[in-house]
């Protein structure tokens, strides 16, 4: 017998799963971002403050959307999921999702922090 | 609207069940014995030989080990040749680390995880009996090359060039490369069925937030293991191509860079060291909140350290290659990440101590307790040498010495062994009919605790004396002398602690179900009463510690009223649920035991190693019978939905059989593309790193095959979706059911044919793939997808022979999707190698 | 602050003070991380004592909260049992202390990167199992050695690193952390010795075979010193012994090995030109002085397993006594 059509329980929980990640989700897309370009940068010679800059961008817009996770986590919650048949996420995912934003946080502050420390393309 | 699963209206089935039910259970459920042993799949019996295998593999490695303290207890000794130490500390890691460790976790999920989520099997029993098998052949032919002198040498984690064919000739690399790569295998095969189960079989009213921690650590580890062992079989897929066929990946000469290794290697070696220890961290959340007769403290943020912690490790591979030269800020991304993974497993130790605070009564210290108050001590100091080394000035004086392997035991013995130890006493109850003695299990931890702080912290500081690791022999100069010997105590002192628990073990671990089975008072539900048949009926559950909250459950359970206390479609059956929610779905006909999948592992084992030893014609035809027994595997599996939707209790009727994307087997293939996913992308980036490294040796556009070629392999690979569409949409709409094996074919082969366009221009164009690094990444893309289109096609051959023996119908039709499934992803993947392949060269 | 200052402002007086607040005091050699006598080195150190001392105030933490929550008074042990103990004292206090442990660590490797500018360069290249070493000199020659440098103390020294085979690692603890020599890429690595004396050096990433026994010697020396051995390398061999050089090519020698002013050239082999004034042979296996190079002669097959160099078990006691008397006189 197959399953209704309506929203199937997989993609619900895709959308879950994501939900719950995002903040650690955007940590992660920032690392790649920041370890690639600047990879890329220095094997191709790019100046050392245009790599500063673009590691700069992506920490702040990483921390914006992790703040917003923080803030407004249901707004993003009914962007990522349909509307389900019974509850909402409930309190126990949203609350996970949120400590997960902090630590993905704490990790895209640690890691943007270091162009305020280390030069470009340095030495190593 | 299902009905409420709330407490209020009592237990859902009546009492006294109908006469025979129990019995047919037992029937059902019985473990063949004697010679027919091998064709067991019930989970405690897989789970109870996998974890068997294992600690087997652990004390052989720790007597490699034992061998090695020996000579380094004094400097210039001579009791083990150099080549001889080589091999030895080589096999000493890969054993630990891939015989032991990950199998050993996997083990407990695999003989736990059921129980705990009243399950009465994991969702592919047989898949399972498949893993464990072909780990254990092939395990027990590994670990033996170092009896002959055939053992690897190049440390656990191979680096290029060293283990190259120039560098490292004769078998024992690749006995190393093919010898993890089934067990690999094993490792995703346990994976599909953990997150299956952990996600799909819980007991109804078991929602996410009431699943034991280990549940959760255990689906956090499955998906770990789905992203990060790929990297490594690419990886090891590569070196095992350079060393036969020469094709140059790491070879500088050919434009390779043996950096590649270790970015691949690592960004699954650093996951997988928390592969390892996450579900020991599991287990010790499970003891201590029955430790300390109250609730875990904290269970959210445990969870949040579980999942935070599982992703935030993809994050920190480079920290293994801070010395390589790598551009200062680069290092100092990863540096922060290392940082970021030591906060959750604060949380996590914090909220252990916590839990033992909520006591109310004086904490027993009972053997359990011994084990995991010193895994907190150990595992303590272990993290803080983990951040120490986290600091990248200070890694340079640290990496590669002593430093180093006093670190990583600290923290895989911590962090996992003394949990694994705790576990063994804790659960066998569960598992064995005579309990093992206390008195030996504390005069085992006492000896282990000493035995290991006395081996391992000297090592921290010989380390930074300037002892480097892989050393056979030290010079006296270092002083290191007096350290080294204190550590040789140490480990024997250690082993003395092992050899008692083993001892134990002989005299009274005995496999089956004893007379008491929740000595510990535990909470959770592995501790119900157990038959072969699992529990009697599967709970309705309403909190974190069911029998805690409602002690009259384990007596309800047992006189079978709760939910499926009997068998309804006469087979092996659990119940199938909703993945947050726990709401009954339907119910699984499970197989039972059979010949199929052992002679599929071993075949799979054999081939395997004949092809290590290049004896390749026997080679085939070991693959050739396995692939044909798990084909017979899988003829049995689909029973279709016999008669309609059973009654489960409760007033809840469910279907027995699903397909579609709530279906077990549509969730399983998504996981295995998940895999292969992840495999391509390790792919992608190993091209893109490569290219990065060395743009010159990249094509100009003139000398590309040309792009009519991608677009005709394209259109073959949308034709061969298409004609499956076709298939598909026929079946629904109820047309020529005699067409549909021929179109289900036809895909496969449009699909094969589309993979070989793209191959065939290739070498038109006259690319070879032992010229440069560029060309034998071109190849590999074929290579990756050719395996898939070939799967399909033995999938599609498969389901067309259901079709022809009418087999396969409107309802009846899981082959059919799951090769569907597998055809899309295949036919995806292969065009986006085609636009790689042809469009980056031609803009970039 | 520059490696040059680090290294002129009073680092005898450093040293001891480090030295006498730290435990493992005793533990210093030629070969220790905890002898600290070169700027790298001292970075690493510093960040060691700083980290030892937070890592045992973390233990302490641990075992008193530990012993609160089994044997304490209900209150305290209350407050351990709250989720909020558990997030101050498992989230929120390692975030504090690891932000700023980073962020020295940043500030640190900012200094390690920025070091390097120097006027003396010397190229290593490690092969299975020894080193070689060259130095370059401004007019763009060259002098090449063997598993030894000499560096002068108070100047930043840069090393280019390569590998002729496999990936070996540089590691003189006592100067430097490591750096790894990977073939097909070059590494460099800043050696700023702040104190004179003779250092030992091993190879820390797994080579193969006789990776143990791959070590070298690394003096350091005031700056006239240095240079007048420098003088003293980059000329050719001084032959006392012309009988000696004489058995030396008649038995094959020269076809790997090179002696700068005879007529063997060829560097397969280490350089051995100022062989006898050097500190070892074999890349630390033997000490030159005594019966080194007779021991190395006949057996160092034994004594280095798998070493490149082919056994040459048909030479003659005599001639071997002969041979290492000549390169013994080869200062």
């Amino acid at each position: 017998m197959r399953a209704p059509r309506a929203v199937p329980a997989a993609v619900r929980l895709f959308g879950t799963t994501a939900f719950v990640l995002a903040g650690l989700l955007v940590w992660g897309l920032h690392l790649a971002i920041v370890y690639g370009v600047h990879h890329l940068a220095c094997a191709r010679g790019v100046d050392a403050p245009v790599v500063a800059a673009i590691v700069a961008l992506a920490t702040f817009a990483a921390l914006g959307l992790q703040a917003a996770l923080l803030a407004k986590p249901r707004w993003i919650a009914s962007r990522l999921r349909p509307p389900p048949p019974d509850a909402p996420p409930g309190a126990f995912l949203e609350a996970v999702m949120r400590w997960l934003a902090v630590l993905g946080a704490a990790g895209v502050l640690w890691a943007g922090s270091a162009i305020l420390f280390v030069a470009a393309c340095g030495g190593g | 609207m299902l009905p409420s699963l709330s407490d209020e209206r009592g237990p859902p089935n009546s009492w006294p069940r109908p006469a025979g039910e129990e019995e047919a259970l037992r029937r059902i459920w019985q473990r063949p014995g004697g010679w027919r042993f091998p064709t067991a799949v019930n989970n405690t019996v897989i789970g109870a030989l996998y974890l068997g295998a294992a600690f087997v593999f652990f004390v052989l490695a720790g007597i490699l080990a034992l061998l090695m303290r020996v000579q380094l207890a004094s400097p210039g000794n001579e009791v083990v040749s150099q080549d001889l130490y080589n091999q030895l500390f080589t096999m000493h890691g890969t054993t630990m680390m891939f015989l032991f460790a990950v199998p050993a976790v996997e083990a407990l999920g695999v003989l736990l995880l059921p129980q705990m989520l009243a399950a009465r099997d994991l969702p592919f029993p047989r898949l399972g009996a498949f893993a464990v098998w072909a780990y254990i052949v092939g395990g027990v032919v590994f670990f033996s090359t170092i009896f002959y002198g055939l053992a690897p040498s190049g440390g656990w984690f191979m680096y290029p060039p060293l283990t190259t064919a120039e560098f490292s000739p004769g078998a024992g690399a690749d006995f190393w490369l093919l010898g993890i790569g089934f067990i690999e295998i094993s490792a995703i095969a346990g994976a599909i069925e953990i997150i299956v189960g952990t996600l799909r079989t819980r007991p109804p009213g078991m929602s996410l937030e009431k699943m034991p921690i280990f549940a959760w650590a255990m689906l956090v580890f499955a998906m770990m293991i789905v992203i990060a062992f790929p990297a490594v079989i690419l990886a090891t897929m590569f070196l095992e191509i350079e060393r036969s066929f020469g094709w140059p990946f790491f070879s500088v000469d050919g434009g390779g860079d043996p950096l590649l290794w270790q970015h691949l290697f690592w960004f699954f070696g650093h996951p997988e060291v928390y592969i390892i220890f996450l579900p020991a961290a599991g287990l010790v959340s499970m003891i201590v909140p029955t430790i300390a007769r109250a609730p875990l403290v904290g269970y959210r943020l445990i969870v949040v350290a579980l999942v935070g912690t599982g992703f935030l490790s993809f994050g920190l591979w480079v920290h293994h290659m801070f010395a390589t030269g790598l551009p200062a800020l680069g290092l100092a991304f990863f540096s922060a990440s290392s940082m970021a993974v030591a906060v959750p497993s604060g949380i996590q130790l914090f909220a252990w101590i916590a839990t033992l605070a909520r006591a109310e009564r004086r904490i027993r210290l009972t053997t359990p307790a011994l084990f995991i108050l010193g895994m907190l001590a150990i595992f303590t100091i272990g993290g803080l040498t983990g951040v120490m080394v986290a600091m990248v000035p200070f890694d340079w004086q640290a990496h590669d010495s002593y430093f180093i392997v006093a670190h990583l035991h600290y923290v895989l013995i911590g962090g996992m062994v003394f949990p694994l130890f705790a576990a063994f006493h804790y659960w066998a109850p569960v598992v064995s009919r005579r309990r093992l003695s206390e008195a030996a299990g504390r005069w085992s931890f006492a000896c282990m605790f000493v035995g290991f702080n006395v081996a391992f912290f000297p090592l921290h500081i010989a380390g930074l004396a300037g002892m480097p690791r892989r050393v056979w022999t030290y010079a006296g100069e270092l002083g290191v002398g007096e350290l080294n010997l204190v550590s040789t105590c140490g480990a024997f002192l250690l082993a003395a602690g092992i050899l008692i628990f083993v001892i134990d073990l002989v005299r009274n671990f005995r496999f089956g179900i004893g007379e008491e089975t929740n000595p510990w008072g535990g909470g959770t539900l592995e501790f119900l009463p157990q038959g072969v048949y699992s529990t009697r009926s599967i709970p309705r559950v309403t909190s974190r510690e069911p029998l805690w909250d409602r002690p009259a459950l384990a007596l309800e359970v047992a006189r079978g009223q709760h939910y499926l206390p009997n068998a309804p479609t006469g087979g092996r059956e659990t119940l199938i649920t909703s993945a947050i929610e726990a709401r009954p779905e339907y119910v699984i006909q499970l197989p039972g035991p059979s010949w199929t999948q052992w002679i599929a592992a071993v075949f799979t084992a054999a081939s395997f190693l004949l092809l290590t030893v290049k004896i390749v014609v026997p080679a085939l035809v070991c693959g050739a019978i396995a692939i044909g027994a798990c084909c017979a595997w899988a003829w049995q599996l689909d029973k279709g939905p016999g008669g309609g939707p059973v009654d489960i209790g409760g007033g809840i009727r469910v279907p027995v059989y699903m397909t579609g994307p709530a279906g077990h087997g549509w969730w399983a293939m998504v996981v295995l593309m998940f895999v292969a996913g992840s495999l391509y992308l390790a792919y992608l980036f190993s091209y893109l790193y490569i290219w990065t490294g060395a743009p010159e040796a990249w094509p100009s556009p003139s000398v590309l095959p040309p792009p009519g070629a991608a677009v005709a392999a394209i259109a073959a690979l949308g034709a061969a979706v298409a004609a499956y569409v076709l298939a598909e949409r026929g079946l629904d709409a109820g047309r020529r059911m005699s067409l549909l094996p021929w179109c289900v074919l036809l895909a496969a082969l449009l699909l094969a044919a589309g993979v070989g366009i793209g191959l065939h221009a290739q070498w038109q164009a006259g690319v070879r793939p032992t010229a440069s690094s560029y060309a034998a990444l071109v190849y590999t893309d074929s290579l990756l997808n050719g395996q898939l289109a070939i799967a399909v096609l033995i999938m599609a051959g498969f389901t067309a022979a259901r079709c022809w023996l009418g087999k396969v119908d409107l309802r009846r039709r899981a082959c059919l999707e799951n090769t569907g499934l597998l055809l899309r992803y295949t036919a995806a993947q292969a065009a986006v190698g085609q636009l790689l392949l042809h469009a980056f060269p031609r803009f970039v | 602050m520059s490696p040059r200052r680090q290294l002129l402002s009073g680092r005898a007086k450093r040293r001891s003070a480090l030295a006498a607040a730290m435990p493992l005091a005793g533990c210093d050699g030629p070969q220790s991380a905890f002898t600290g006598a070169g700027a790298d080195a001292a970075r690493a150190l510093d960040l060691w004592s700083i980290m030892l001392a937070g890592g045992i105030a973390i233990v302490l933490l641990v075992l008193v909260v530990t012993l609160l929550a089994l044997a304490g008074r209900g209150r305290a042990r209350r407050a351990v049992a709250s989720e909020r103990t558990v997030l101050l004292a498992g989230l929120w206090l390692p975030v504090a202390v690891l932000s700023a442990l980073l962020v020295y660590g940043f500030g640190l490797l900012e200094q390690a990167a920025a070091d390097g500018e120097s006027d003396l360069e010397i190229e290593v290249t490690a092969e299975q199992w020894w080193w070689r070493v060259v130095y370059r000199h401004e007019d763009g020659s060259s002098t090449e050695t063997a598993n030894e440098l000499r560096i002068p103390v108070g100047r930043s020294v840069r090393l280019e690193l390569h590998s002729a085979d496999v990936i070996h690692s540089f590691w003189v603890p006592a100067l430097a952390g490591k750096r790894d020599m990977i073939p097909g890429r070059v590494n460099e690595l800043a050696l700023a010795a702040g104190v004179p004396g003779t250092y030992r050096g091993q190879c820390a990433e797994y080579c193969g075979g006789a990776h143990a026994l791959m070590s070298f010697y690394v003096v350091a020396e005031p700056t006239a010193a240095f240079n007048a051995w420098l003088e003293r390398e980059r000329a050719d061999a001084r032959i006392d012994d012309p009988a000696g050089a004489a058995l030396f090519a008649a038995a094959g020698c020269g076809g790997c090995h090179a002696i700068r002013g005879t007529g063997n050239r060829a560097g397969i082999g280490p350089d051995l030109t100022h062989v006898g004034g050097r500190l070892s042979i074999g890349a630390g296996t033997l000490r030159v002085s005594g019966s080194g190079f007779v021991e190395w002669l006949r057996s160092h097959q034994s004594l280095k397993p798998g070493n490149r160099m082919p056994p040459f078990e048909a030479l003659s006691d005599e001639d071997s006594a002969r041979l290492a008397a000549f390169l013994e006189s080869l200062r």
